[in-house]
């Protein structure tokens, strides 16, 4: 049961970050205030 | 040290999804800007409720973001250079949007930062980086369009602050414009580059010793 959840809770961790990435990239970033080095296969 | 985290972190939730390298690079990608972005929130309030200047810097920051995600604008290279460079500003403009300051010269800075700003929007929005530089046409278009919408409201709100003797916000969202908009032109990415140059000399200069 524990494991089941914890699976759950990363694989929507993981689409949450993607998620964030992909806002990273875009011309208008939600996150604003740092621009850290974009990965290559986010080019 | 965020970038150090966010590998730790990426690598762990890579190993157990069992995923690509390329989705790892992709977490820690995100992690960094999350990160970096809460703890950079977190230490400007911090540090803005420790000086008593909490709510006035709570609006500029509210603004500025918004001035700043919409119209984009010049970005410091180094995080901790940011960090510092954010506090200063944030706590500056907080601590001067607390002077009483007579109505007719809230009035004029109003007219000059709106009439500076609108130009700003019409000439120079949406200002892109080196690491993000936006050239699609219709990117650009529809990001002016926007800046110019949020200008608009903005305009509105400080005009309803000001009938209603609300100085305090009014100066705030009136240096924040001021300063989101400045950080678009030539002379914004000009002082941030010379402010980076500065700084990597200092912490060049700290790691010799």
């Amino acid at each position: 049961m524990f494991k089941q959840f914890k699976r759950f809770a990363m694989v929507n961790l993981a689409l949450v970050l993607t998620m964030i990435a992909s806002t990273g990239v875009s011309p208008k970033s939600v996150f604003i205030m740092y621009e850290p080095e974009i990965p290559e296969c986010l080019k | 040290m965020i970038k150090l985290i966010s590998q730790i972190l990426a690598d762990k939730l890579g190993k157990s999804l069992q995923v690509s390298n390329n989705d790892i690079a992709i977490y820690t990608y995100a992690l960094e800007i999350l990160l970096g972005a809460i703890f950079k929130i977190v230490i400007i309030l911090a540090f803005s409720a420790a000086l008593g200047i909490f709510y006035t810097c709570l609006v500029f920051l509210s603004i500025f973001f918004l001035f700043r995600w919409l119209g984009g604008g010049v970005h410091l290279d180094s995080y901790w250079g940011c960090v510092l460079f954010g506090i200063i500003l944030v706590t500056t403009m907080g601590r001067i949007s607390q002077i009483k300051t007579p109505l007719f010269l809230l009035l004029i800075l109003f007219l000059v930062t709106a009439l500076f700003s609108f130009l700003v929007c019409i000439i120079w929005v949406p200002g892109g980086t080196d690491k993000k530089p936006i050239g699609n046409p219709l990117d650009r278009k529809k990001q002016k369009i926007e800046t110019l919408l949020a200008w608009g409201l903005w305009v509105s709100v400080v005009v309803i602050c000001l009938s209603h003797y609300l100085f305090t916000v009014s100066l705030a969202a009136i240096l924040a414009v001021f300063w989101s908009s400045f950080f678009v032109t030539p002379i914004g990415y000009r002082s941030i580059g010379m402010i980076d140059q500065l700084y990597s000399n200092i912490k060049g200069g700290a790691e010799h010793v």
